[in-house]
C-alpha cells in the first residue's frame, strides 16, 4: 500500500503525482490513473488536474474562481485585471499545490506573441486566495514581451522536481 | 522530468472587442501639398507634403485587443492586420507599435516608455526611438497626474501628443498623434494625427512644415488655430472653414503666401481676422461669410472668374460683415461676382450684411458685373454695384421704366427746342 514515500507506489511511482491523491481518486489498481490519462475527458490530464487542484473524475475544465482570499472553485489559469491610478494591474492567475509538499512541483508562467517562442515570467508569484491543499497565486502579465511583441498568449508550465526514483 | 503546459490567450477572460468600422482610406484626409509655384512666394527652398488625418475621435476600447491603426491610410481594426502601425489597448494603458512605426520614447529600448511631447514640440531624428524594424511596447507612460508626475508622461484623461517616425517604403516620415489615454476608463481617444511625407521635421499639434496646404477632399475641414506653414493655401474641393484664431499662412508681419479657392472649393470665414495675404477666387469658387470677419489682404478675382460671396441665410439674419483690405480683380476680368443672401441697404449701406473694402481699384465697368441677390442667385437686388464713401460695396437700384421715360421725354423736349430755334 501507499507508504511514507509519496511517489513510489506501483504504476503510480515516479510520475510526480502524490500516490495518496491517485489512490483516493482511482484506487490501488487503476486503469486510468496514470499521469497522462484523462478519465473525465475534460482535456486536462491527471497530472494537471493534480497540479491545479482539480478533480480528475469530474469534467471540470473551467477557469478557477475565487472571492477575496478564498478559492471558490479550482480550475484552469486565467487572467485578472484592475485599473490603477497609472494604468492597469493585469495578471496571470493560477492554482498551485501547497500540500502535500512532495513530490514537489515547479510552476512557470510563460508568455508568447506567436505560440512559438516563449518568455518566462521572472516575477515571484504573489498570494491571492487559499483553498484545500492549494492556493491561488498570480504574476504580473506583461502587455509586451522583451522583443516588443504583444504578449497575446500565456501558459503555465508545470514540472516535477526531483521525482522519486 | 515531466513538463506539461496549458495555454491561454491573454484576452481569454476579457470582454470581446467590438469590430471597429473601417474608415475610408485617404478620402477623408486633408492633404497639405507642396506645389512649385508656392516656392516663388515664400522664403523656403523646400516644399513639403503633410498628410493630416482630420479630426477622427476614435474610441480606444477597454480590452486587451484594443484598436489597431494604420496611420498611412487610417485603417482601423480590433485585431492585427497587415500594415498596422499602432495598437492602443486597455484604454491606452498599453501602446504597441509595429516595425513600420517607431514612437518617440524615453530611451532607445523597445520597451521604453512612449513619451508625451506636448504641443509645439519638434519631431525629428534627434528624438529617441527604438531601432527601426523592431516591434515595441509601452505600458508605463501614464501617470495619475498631480504633483511629482513626470512631465513626459501622459496624464490619464488628459490630452497629449506622441511623436513618431513612420517608415513607408523605406523612407522615414516624422509625425505626431493627439490622444487622450486613460487607465482603462471611458474617454480614451485617438483624436487626430499628421505626418510630413517628405521626411521633413514636424511640430506636434500643428499641420505645419515648410509646406503648403491643399484641401483635396470633400467635406469640411476646420482650422481654428494659427498655422505656421508658409506656403499657399488652396481649397480645391470641399469646404475649408477658418474660425477662432485660424491663420491660413504665417503671419510674421509680411504678406503671407496667399489663399486660392478653386472652382469646386468653398472657403468659409466664421468670425476670423486674417492677416495681410491675398485671397483669390477662381471661376465658380465660393466664399461664405458668417459673423464679423476681416481679411486684411486683397480679394482678387481671376480673369475668367464667376465667383460667389455668400453672406449667409437671410431668413435668420444676423450681422454679417466682411472687411477686405482691397478689392483687386484682374484688369482683364470680364466675368461676374455674385453676392448671395445679401440683406444690406442699397446705395447707402449700413445694413445687416456689409461687404467692406478699405481700398478699391474698381472701375465702373467692373462694378457693373457685380450683382447682389437676396437669395442664392435667383432674386436680384438692384443692378450692379457701387462703393459708398465708407468703402462698403452696395447694390445700386435698377433703372426704372418711368425714369427712362422721363429722360426720353426730356431729350425730346430739348431736341424740339433746338429744332425750333434753328427754324426747322
Amino acid at each position: 500500500m501507499v507508504d511514507s514515500i509519496p511517489d513510489n507506489y506501483g504504476t503510480y511511482a515516479g510520475d510526480g503525482i502524490h500516490d495518496g491523491w491517485q489512490t483516493t481518486h482511482f484506487g490501488s489498481n487503476p486503469t486510468q490513473g496514470g499521469m497522462n490519462d484523462d478519465p473525465d475527458h475534460d482535456g486536462v490530464s491527471n497530472f494537471l488536474e493534480y497540479a491545479f487542484g482539480m478533480t480528475p473524475t469530474q469534467s471540470d475544465a473551467g477557469f478557477l474562481t475565487y472571492s477575496g482570499t478564498t478559492l471558490i472553485q479550482p480550475g484552469l489559469p486565467t487572467t485578472w485585471m484592475q485599473p490603477t491610478p497609472s494604468g492597469v494591474d493585469f495578471r496571470a492567475v493560477f492554482v498551485r499545490r501547497t500540500a502535500p509538499v512532495a513530490p514537489a512541483l515547479r510552476y512557470t508562467v510563460q508568455f508568447s506573441a506567436d505560440l512559438t517562442s516563449w518568455q518566462n515570467s521572472t516575477a515571484i508569484p504573489d498570494f491571492r486566495a487559499s483553498g484545500t491543499d492549494v492556493e491561488v497565486v498570480s504574476v504580473r502579465y506583461p502587455l509586451f514581451l522583451n522583443n516588443g511583441r504583444k504578449a497575446r498568449f500565456f501558459r503555465v508550465q508545470v514540472e516535477t522536481v526531483n521525482p522519486a526514483p | 522530468m515531466s513538463k506539461f503546459f496549458l495555454l491561454f490567450s491573454g484576452g481569454l477572460s476579457l470582454t470581446s472587442h467590438p469590430t471597429l468600422p473601417k474608415i475610408p482610406a485617404a478620402s477623408s484626409f486633408a492633404r497639405i501639398t507642396g506645389v512649385a509655384v508656392g516656392i516663388l512666394l515664400i522664403p523656403f527652398s523646400v516644399s513639403a507634403d503633410i498628410v493630416y488625418s482630420g479630426q477622427r475621435d476614435i474610441a480606444i476600447p477597454d480590452t486587451f485587443d484594443g484598436v489597431y491603426l494604420d496611420v498611412q491610410d487610417g485603417t482601423l481594426s480590433g485585431s492585427e492586420f497587415a500594415g498596422w502601425d499602432l495598437n492602443f489597448l486597455f484604454g491606452g494603458t498599453g501602446i504597441g507599435n509595429s516595425p513600420g512605426l517607431q514612437p518617440v520614447r524615453s530611451g532607445t529600448g523597445t520597451l521604453d516608455s512612449v513619451v508625451n511631447l506636448g504641443t509645439g514640440a519638434l519631431v525629428d531624428q534627434f528624438n529617441l526611438y527604438a531601432s527601426a524594424g523592431s516591434y515595441g511596447g509601452s505600458e508605463n507612460h501614464l501617470s495619475a497626474g498631480g504633483a511629482g508626475s513626470d512631465p513626459k508622461q501622459f496624464t490619464t484623461g488628459q490630452e497629449g501628443y506622441l511623436g513618431f517616425a513612420a517608415i513607408i517604403s523605406g523612407q522615414t516620415y516624422y509625425g505626431w498623434m493627439r490622444v487622450i489615454l486613460t487607465n482603462n476608463a471611458p474617454g480614451s481617444r485617438i483624436l487626430d494625427w499628421a505626418y510630413d511625407d517628405t521626411g521633413a521635421t514636424i511640430t506636434t499639434g500643428t499641420t505645419i512644415g515648410l509646406s503648403h496646404f491643399t484641401k483635396n477632399d470633400t467635406g469640411l475641414t476646420v482650422l481654428s488655430q494659427p498655422h505656421t506653414y508658409g506656403g499657399l493655401t488652396t481649397v480645391s474641393v470641399g469646404t475649408l472653414e477658418l474660425t477662432g484664431n485660424a491663420q491660413p499662412g504665417v503671419t510674421d508681419g509680411s504678406p503671407a503666401s496667399g489663399t486660392v479657392v478653386n472652382g469646386s472649393g468653398t472657403l468659409r470665414l466664421s468670425g476670423v481676422t486674417i492677416g495681410n495675404e491675398a485671397l483669390t477666387l477662381s471661376d465658380n469658387a465660393k466664399l461664405e461669410v458668417a459673423g464679423i470677419s476681416t481679411w486684411a489682404g486683397s480679394l482678387s478675382l481671376g480673369s475668367a472668374a464667376n465667383a460667389i460671396v455668400d453672406m449667409g441665410d437671410s431668413s435668420a439674419e444676423t450681422t454679417t460683415v466682411l472687411t477686405f483690405g482691397t478689392f483687386n480683380p484682374d484688369n482683364t476680368w470680364t466675368s461676374t461676382l455674385s453676392v448671395w443672401n445679401w440683406s444690406g441697404i442699397p446705395v447707402t449701406g449700413g445694413g445687416p450684411d456689409q461687404l467692406l473694402f478699405q481700398n478699391n481699384l474698381l472701375n465702373p465697368a467692373v462694378l457693373s458685373r457685380i450683382q447682389f441677390y437676396s437669395d442664392q442667385g435667383i432674386t436680384t437686388v438692384g443692378d450692379g454695384a457701387a462703393f459708398t464713401a465708407s468703402g462698403e460695396l452696395v447694390a445700386i437700384p435698377e433703372t426704372t421704366v418711368s425714369t427712362m421715360t422721363a429722360v426720353m421725354m426730356a431729350w425730346v423736349f430739348v431736341s424740339h427746342r433746338r429744332e425750333s430755334r434753328l427754324g426747322r
